[in-house]
């Protein structure tokens, strides 16, 4: 039970110090940025401490345009956030479908579908942010252009094929296995018996494709115009709105970071070798 | 296994397939663009959202745009492009034209139900005038001596000078007294996201990206539309996109790349949309080099425009700082449009004392190298012209930095108040008056260059003060011959530009500078 708590508290120091490491990182860039109010009289780390004084606080002050900083994040993250995770979700149910459905049911479509989802999937997010503006006609704001974004991003800059390869190569591994095999030949559903062991590295997947995903809406946003998160931090990085900026940026490092944390979690709920592994480390 | 799985297979791969041919047609049909989706409502898009929506403070077309649709003025432009009555009804002019007597119209009242007063208007012009406040329009109220209320509805103002026909200079808009505490109204004063107006509209919502305005049930003259949205597109292609599917109704500026496109379209028109606005490179008098008038002239002669006004469309160049349909423009022969001449920009540089070495222009031993700026609402086309200039300058031997693109916040920290710059790239857009009184009169409140000269000085006091026409367009030719001469800017054109709208935009009438002052009358084809 020690082992586990300690275990438990080295991750989340581990996320705190991602967390404080890069806002430090990216706090410098923006104290040396040109046209940085630089503090107003404070020195780096006074600064540094005040913000994160009123990040806890959850009082970071006004952005340039006369809103509470806190409240845009707030605001640009309920726009953004569910968008990302659907686009993950989209991708990751796709690609789970495309590897199972096709090579027991559709085997004839299958490779021509892989041809198109490949190919389609190398497109640059931005190009097909203006495909669907000027093509498919997405409207500027609207449910529409929520689900436009959500498959953009899903498809883009290679998401989906990446996810795809990564789905296709699990399943592969786990079809050479011993269980498997006898599985098969007693003539269990595949889909049902390989799903449970597909959880950890789909969770794996999406917790790489997190940070990726973060970094695609904020040209996405800019293209389409959904006032999210990256649209916002592009503003702020235009109006040299610095303040805001860190703690966009700060926002997006800590929800990564949350993203492996979690992940860890559920390898440590499921993985019974986890468990094993974490009381080992503890008891050298 | 799989030969038993086949047939059944087959059977629901057709069954998937309808099915997802009729998702597909369904999401096909909901996603269809909202054509003619104009119900009782108008939007626009405009590169870069008004900042503020106080008129005192309004520093961006943008905002002047926005502020005529919440804002009356005393006077405005009419569709003969005279001055006809707002919130005036009548005035009297005093027999030496040193003041004027005016009479509002009676019983009108802002957007939260005060009444409209002469003491609002008395307010007004003391918050203008007020340095405190740091109104960029400061000089346009100059020729005011002094204020005071009559009556509830009635006002006199003195003038400094003889106004023969002042009612033009009244265009500037009346804010309610009651909204502050002082005359010195800051720019973080709360009205500049919450105004009590009194023109068509009200404020209704403020999102990130977008302002909604709602009819003023209290307006003067009560608009067609509803509600009008005004939405940031910094994307012209989805500006363009955007008006072509219905989604907003107007394109304020469209670029020289997408007229054949709206040109094309069958639902949208293009009008002139003239604004008098030209555009600079400025350049920093404080510089210890830029300060030598021999490097802005060899900098000007080293800069082939006409290249870089051709990458962003049609326009024409210019000599001075008026447009050249401007009757202040010096069409003087000696004042023709600097072409670009490299040996004479050379020799210049020589002649105040840089060396040419291994292609690179140098000053006491060390290489030229200066910092250049634009202002992001330029957009695309800003962006196109500094990296011209800056691969141009290059060319020529002076090292120039990978121009930078500012917004209006920073622009007006680190232009404006920290004067830290080198070069600028950014237009101006002028009314009918033209006034420039602020950009280069050594006290002007726009000199951000730092320029300074007594003649020009001296000309632009006579030319703000003068009553006599044909007077004030001598002074003003000769300020433009000596700006010609002096070139704190490198002046560079005039666009030719558009606005796009909706056909079924009816009544529509865009006038210089002034784009929505007859909004009220604009109506759509589908409201009866």
């Amino acid at each position: 039970m020690i082992s586990v708590a300690r275990l438990v508290a080295r991750r989340f120091a581990g996320f705190a110090g991602v967390v404080l490491v890069s806002s430090l990182v990216f706090g410098a860039l923006v104290w040396w940025a040109p046209g940085s109010a630089r503090g107003q009289g404070q020195d780096f780390f006074s600064w540094m401490l005040s913000f994160w004084r009123g990040a806890l606080c959850l009082d970071l002050g006004a952005s340039f345009r006369g809103t509470a900083i806190e409240e845009l994040v707030l605001r640009g993250s309920m726009t953004s956030l569910p968008v990302v995770f659907a686009a993950l979700f989209l991708s990751l149910l796709v690609s789970l479908l495309v590897a199972f459905v096709l090579p027991f049911r559709l085997k004839s479509m299958g490779r021509a579908l892989r041809m198109v989802i490949h190919g389609a999937s190398l497109l640059p997010v931005f190009l097909l942010g203006y495909l669907g503006l000027i093509v498919f006609a997405v409207p500027p704001e609207g449910w529409i252009q929520a689900l436009a974004a959500i498959g953009i991003l899903a498809l883009g800059d290679g998401m989906l094929s990446d996810s795809l390869l990564q789905v296709d190569a699990e399943i592969e591994a786990l079809r050479e296995r011993d269980f498997v095999q006898s599985a098969k030949l007693r003539g269990v559903p595949m889909f049902r018996h390989l799903l449970p062991h597909l959880a950890l590295p789909l969770a794996q997947t999406a917790a790489n494709k997190m940070a990726f995903l973060l970094g695609g809406i904020v040209v996405l946003e800019k293209v389409l115009g959904i006032q999210g998160i990256g649209w916002i931090g592009y503003r702020a990085a235009k109006e040299g709105d610095f303040l805001l900026l860190l703690a966009i940026t700060v926002f997006i490092t800590a929800l990564v970071a949350l993203g492996y944390l979690l992940l860890d979690g559920l390898r440590f709920l499921v993985d019974p070798r986890a468990r094993r592994g974490a009381g080992a480390q503890v008891q050298r | 296994m799989d030969e038993r799985t086949e047939p059944m297979s087959m059977a629901m791969a057709s069954r998937c397939c309808g099915r997802l041919w009729a998702l597909g047609f369904v999401v096909l049909v909901l996603s269809l663009p909202a054509r003619g989706a104009l119900s009782g409502g108008f939007e626009y898009s405009e590169d870069e959202l008004a900042y503020t929506l106080n008129p005192l403070h309004e520093s961006s077309m943008a905002e002047t745009r926005l502020n005529e649709l919440l804002f009356e003025s005393l006077w405005g432009p009419g569709y003969e492009g005279t001055a006809e009555p707002r919130l005036a009804d009548a005035y009297e002019m005093s027999d030496d034209e040193m003041g004027i007597t005016i009479f509002l119209r009676e019983n009108l009242k802002w957007s939260d139900g005060e009444p409209i007063t002469a003491e609002d208007v008395v307010f007004t012009i003391q918050a203008y005038q007020n340095p405190r406040s740091q109104s960029p329009d400061r000089s346009r109220l100059a020729f005011i001596k002094a204020a005071s209320a009559t009556g509830l509805y009635s006002l006199r103002v003195e003038f400094n000078e003889p106004e023969p026909n002042p009612l033009e200079k009244f265009y500037f808009k009346v804010l309610p007294g009651h909204r502050f505490d002082g005359t010195g109204v800051e720019p973080t004063h709360p009205f500049w996201s919450d105004p009590t107006t009194s023109g068509p509209y009200r404020i209704v919502s403020r999102e990130l990206g977008s302002w909604t305005l709602e009819r003023n049930p209290n307006a003067l003259r009560p608009p067609k539309f509803d509600q009008v949205k005004v939405r940031e597109m910094p994307d012209k292609n989805q500006q363009v996109s955007s008006l072509g599917y219905g989604y907003t109704q107007a394109v304020i500026n469209v670029p020289a790349q997408y007229l054949p496109e709206v040109e094309r379209s069958r639902t949208a028109d293009l009008i002139p949309y003239q604004n008098k606005s030209w555009w600079y490179l400025g350049m920093n008098h404080k510089h210890p080099q830029l300060k030598k008038e021999g490097l802005r002239n060899a900098l000007a002669r080293a800069l082939d425009l006409d290249e870089a006004l051709a990458l962003i469309g049609e326009g024409y160049r210019i000599s001075g700082p008026f447009v050249p349909s401007s009757k202040f423009y010096n069409h003087s022969a000696s004042l023709r449009v600097l072409d670009s001449d490299t040996a004479e920009a050379a020799a210049r540089m020589e002649a105040v004392g840089f060396v040419l070495i291994d292609g690179v222009w140098n000053w006491k031993g060390k290489p030229v190298t200066l910092r250049l700026f634009y202002r992001s609402g330029l957009g695309d086309q800003g962006q196109t012209v500094a990296l011209n200039l800056q691969s141009q300058l290059r060319r020529f031997g002076i090292e120039v930095s990978a121009p930078v693109a500012m917004d209006k916040a920073v622009w007006k920290e680190r232009v404006f108040a920290e004067r830290d710059f080198d070069l600028v790239l950014d237009s101006w857009s002028f009314d009918k008056n033209e006034n420039i009184y602020d950009l280069f009169h050594s006290k002007g409140t726009q000199n951000f260059v730092s320029y300074s000269n007594k003649d020009v000085d001296s000309l632009l006091a006579r030319a703000i003060r003068e009553t006599d026409p044909a007077v004030k367009v001598s002074y003003l030719r000769e300020v433009h011959r000596l700006l010609a001469q002096d070139l704190p800017y490198v002046f560079c054109w005039t666009l030719r530009s558009y606005t796009a709208l909706r056909r079924e935009v009816e009544s529509v009438f865009v006038q210089p500078f002034y784009y929505f002052s007859q909004f009220p009358d604009w109506r759509s084809a589908a409201q009866p």
